[in-house]
């Protein structure tokens, strides 16, 4: 429905109480590439996957998947520039809550804090709502998983999937073991629902994927390049088997 | 010749915090004096920031309630993003960066103790804001000069309350007696885990017989 007269602002809404331009920042993150969180009993696996727009681009150029502190990383979905945006300005907080208190910020308060910011683009008339849902994921004394989207809306998840292919993952998602699972079966379990979402439009794609597991320390990193190819080979071999 | 009284007020001072086996002990002498003049002999030098991390104060009065005042604040608003309470580090630090800050125009040194999950801890912040965790005790002050080493020479790590608190009261009173800007009477605070944070208040007749000349 397109919301005529008032769908050009955020400082108006509508007769029957929307504001158009939130939705629509919606839509745009619901047209992009899916991320995917899973919060495991060791740490939390963060997931997306990217369509690098011509094959002269160096492989894993592009990334989404972004560290913001030692215990912190997060993924967004929708315009690559505005994701990049939220990641610094999650930094940014990160970085002066280290300064002012001399210990890490919290997950929950820095998904907090990133949340206001958000709600700051839905109500000002010279802004445009920001384009992108983002899973926050850490490790605070325990696993730590959070969903944000531009609406500025803010949940806390065990599994998490944002994204063109989010209706399709969340469903596989909330098949998982949450009580039981591991991060290196998280890895695993991420990388087949990725590779389940049909990818026939584009011509090339790539996943990516970082963790905060105990194993690591409590850091934040990229899942490193064996572990996430074990997973890819398995779930491209899961899906032939699927399909045949 | 200017009068005493229009000096700044100033904490010439003996403060201290001890761990003890299952606790932290603070302890303060209560003179406030301009130069020669005792303003207030009942100062109050041990002052809560957040439930049970207190902070002793050394130097300018006025300096010194202003900035805990300021970490008081913050450490009040920190809480409600936190949902819980700050730790000592947190509050040492926000007292730190007050010091450092504006360090040209204030006169402050603390000590900061409290409890983080049943572990005591103590941070010293210097004059300047210089910070320094300790591991078992902290003297600072005008008077501490007089007392630090008697401290070296008695303190055991893990002793018992009781042993902590007569080694606090006899060292406040020895610098007391020595140092011309300490005096008054004896304040104590004794955190344990779990428990209400106890003061005690020691009059001066309680302090007098410490004195080594009255043995």
């Amino acid at each position: 429905m397109s919301g005529s007269d008032y769908d050009a602002s955020t400082s108006t809404f509508s007769n029957d109480g929307r504001i158009f331009q939130v939705e629509y920042a919606q839509k745009a993150t619901n047209h992009a590439g899916t991320s995917i969180g899973i919060k495991c009993i060791d740490g939390v696996v963060l997931a997306c996957e990217n369509f690098p727009k011509s094959v002269l681009l160096v492989p894993h150029s592009q990334s989404r998947v972004t560290p913001i502190s030692y215990s912190i990383g997060v993924v967004s979905s929708g315009l690559n520039a505005d994701g990049r945006h939220v990641s610094n300005y999650a930094r940014d907080q990160a970085n002066s809550y280290k300064k002012n208190y001399h210990s890490d910020i919290p997950v929950g308060l820095l998904a907090d804090q990133l949340s206001l910011y958000f709600q700051q683009y839905t109500q000002f008339g010279s802004y445009r709502p920001i384009g992108v849902s983002t899973i926050i994921g850490g490790y605070d004394g325990k696993p730590q998983l959070y969903s944000l989207d531009p609406n500025a809306e803010l949940y806390g998840y065990k599994g998490v999937a944002i994204g063109k292919g989010k209706t399709h993952a969340r469903t596989a998602l909330e098949q998982l073991p949450f009580a039981t699972i591991t991060c290196e079966q998280a890895v695993k379990e991420a990388a087949k629902i990725l590779y389940g979402l049909t990818h026939e439009e584009e011509r090339i794609w790539e996943i990516e994927m970082g963790w905060i597991t105990e194993a690591n320390n409590w850091v934040f990193e990229t899942v490193p390049a064996p572990i996430l190819k074990a997973a890819e080979d398995e779930a491209k071999k899961w899906l032939e088997e699927r399909d045949a | 010749m200017q009068s005493d009284l229009n000096l700044p007020v100033d904490l010439g001072t003996t403060i201290m915090a001890l761990k003890f086996d299952g606790g932290l002990l603070l302890a303060a002498d209560s003179r406030t004096s301009q130069g020669s003049y005792v303003s207030n002999r009942m100062a109050d030098k041990i002052t809560p920031l957040i439930d049970d991390i207190y902070v002793c104060r050394s130097g300018s009065s006025a300096d010194t309630q202003t900035v805990a005042g300021y970490a008081r604040y913050s450490l009040d608003f920190h809480s409600q993003q936190l949902g819980k309470r700050p730790s000592v580090q947190t509050a040492a630090y926000i007292l730190r960066d007050f010091a450092y800050q504006n360090k040209e125009v204030l006169s402050v040194s603390f000590i900061c103790a409290g409890l983080d999950d049943e572990k005591a801890r103590i941070f010293s912040i210097a004059q300047g804001g210089a910070i320094f965790e300790q591991k078992n005790y902290a003297a600072a002050g005008s008077g501490s000069t007089y007392v630090l080493t008697y401290l070296d020479e008695k303190y055991r790590p893990n002793m018992t309350e009781t042993e902590v608190r007569e080694l606090a009261v006899r060292a406040v009173s020895l610098a007391m007696f020595r140092d011309n800007s300490s005096g008054g009477c004896i304040r104590l605070c004794v955190l344990k885990p779990n428990t209400k944070p106890e003061r005690i208040f020691l009059q001066g007749d309680q302090v007098q017989s410490m004195f080594p000349v009255h043995r």
